[in-house]
């Protein structure tokens, strides 16, 4: 028997509240109970239990239970890292209410970068305040800059000194799967590490 | 439907710890009676133990009423509890009038760390509250095996887990979507389990996952410390050590790069 593709479960009992990306989905199934009413009519009835808290801070949960839930393609510690600097950019004290939140379309063409460049160090993160999550590295005068676009595709700026000595500048967009291959030119180890 | 052993890893209280094991989140929750008032849950919240964690957040209990034949729809909320969670998101406690939920997000380390964690959490709230028995003990750990369709091909299921679909007709083409829950009583007194399996899509591309979702709960009461304490979550642990293994094949044990020391 082949399965392919799917449908996301969800989830079914207790332990996490409502808490998991699994759970919130599945649980509502097993809360929802159809059942006949008075004078034979049909009731439907939910009963669903959730934290309250702002906007931004829902989105901000949302980012992380999604990188911990990858987590295990990343190199250790990495997941954790992410999910405490996505709670720094978007703490009460640091966030423009008038920026867009990052998009999850942008979390996922950023986690897909990752992947692709098989970064080891970690990139300092930022968003253009229009959904899209950038990272960036630097190393002395070397700088690449990826905004991750909610579209799935990635637009990249660096500043590189060659082997000469000299100054090179590149910049283009890409989908996060041919990143390796066209950032190899540029000696990308210097920002991702071996 | 067919469940069978396939391979026996972490069984006899041995541990293992995978390089890049599939829980996505593993939990522990631990159910009171009789209901606790709001202002003793809303004390317990604000304990010393939780000094690391964010402000706690209300939870309410939001029920909604939809009259189909009546065309009526009615809702009402009601508070019932706190929601703590690190900054990182890492770790999540939620206290409510009638129970005490820990919840650690990937990346899990392993049993030992997560259950003293979770039981050093625990331990002042209960006392704060005045339990001394659970009715309800439950460990869930929710996991995601990401499978490579290797060029393109269909993923067979049944290369990696010992879970499948034996439906009443055979057809034609693949399965599109699986989705699978059981619960039963394990061999142990007073200890069940569910067991949810199911497809799933995937952040990587051409990739399929599995997802086993397992929950160990007991079934009576248990005291709220102690030796016979002590012994049901051991024996929880092993049940849910026993039955992710059993659901397993080698090329899904494969995938989780190897144990680490």
């Amino acid at each position: 028997m082949t399965y392919v593709d799917t449908g996301r479960l969800g989830y079914g009992t207790q332990a996490s509240g409502g808490s998991s990306s699994f759970a919130d989905t599945v649980v509502d199934g097993f809360r929802r109970m159809l059942s006949p009413g008075q004078a034979g009519r049909v009731v439907l009835k939910v009963d669903r239990t959730r934290s309250t808290g702002t906007d931004r801070e829902r989105r901000l949960e949302e980012i992380q239970r999604f990188i911990s839930s990858n987590s295990m393609h990343l190199p250790k510690g990495f997941a954790v890292g992410l999910n405490g600097q996505f709670a720094n950019m978007m703490a009460d004290d640091a966030w423009e209410e008038v920026d867009a939140y990052p998009s999850m379309h942008s979390l996922e063409t950023f986690l897909l970068m990752l992947l692709s460049t098989k970064a080891t160090q970690r990139p300092g993160i930022g968003t253009n305040g229009r959904g899209s999550i950038t990272a960036f590295w630097r190393d002395g005068e070397n700088r690449l800059t990826i905004d991750c676009l909610p579209s799935g595709n990635t637009r990249w700026v660096l500043t590189r000194v060659n082997a000469k000595g000299e100054v090179e500048r590149a910049a283009a967009e890409c989908q996060p799967d041919r990143l390796c291959e066209v950032l190899n030119a540029y000696g990308p180890e210097v920002w991702f590490g071996q | 439907m067919r469940a069978s052993p396939a391979i026996s890893l972490a069984r006899g209280g041995v541990s293992v710890r995978y390089k890049k094991a599939p829980i996505l989140e593993a939990s522990l929750e631990f159910r009171w009676q009789p209901e606790r008032p709001l202002d003793a849950i809303r004390a317990s919240a604000g304990l010393h133990a939780f000094s690391e964690f964010e402000a706690p957040k209300e939870r309410k209990l939001v029920q909604a009423t939809l009259d189909l034949q009546g065309g009526e729809i009615s809702h009402e909320s009601k508070k019932v509890g706190f929601e703590l969670a690190l900054k990182d998101g890492s770790q999540i406690v939620i206290i409510e009038s009638d129970k005490f939920v820990f919840v650690q997000r990937a990346p899990y380390d392993q049993w030992q760390t997560f259950s003293q964690r979770a039981l050093s959490l625990l331990e002042p709230v209960a006392a704060s509250l005045g339990v001394s028995e659970f009715s309800r003990i439950g460990t869930r750990f929710v996991n995601r095996i990401d499978i490579p369709q290797t060029d393109g091909a269909n993923v067979n299921t049944e290369d990696y887990i010992t879970v499948s679909f034996s439906g009443p007709r055979t057809d034609k083409g693949v399965v599109h979507e699986f989705q699978m829950r059981v619960v039963k009583p394990t061999l142990k007194d007073g200890i069940s389990y569910g067991l949810g399996v199911a497809t799933s899509g995937s952040l990587l591309p051409d990739h399929t996952s599995i997802i086993l979702d397992i929950d160990v709960f007991t079934e009576g009461p248990t005291p709220a410390s102690g030796g016979v304490f002590a012994k049901v979550l051991s024996e929880m642990r092993d049940e849910k050590n026993e039955i992710f293994h059993s659901c397993l094949k080698k090329p899904a044990v494969d995938l989780f790069g190897g144990v680490e020391e």
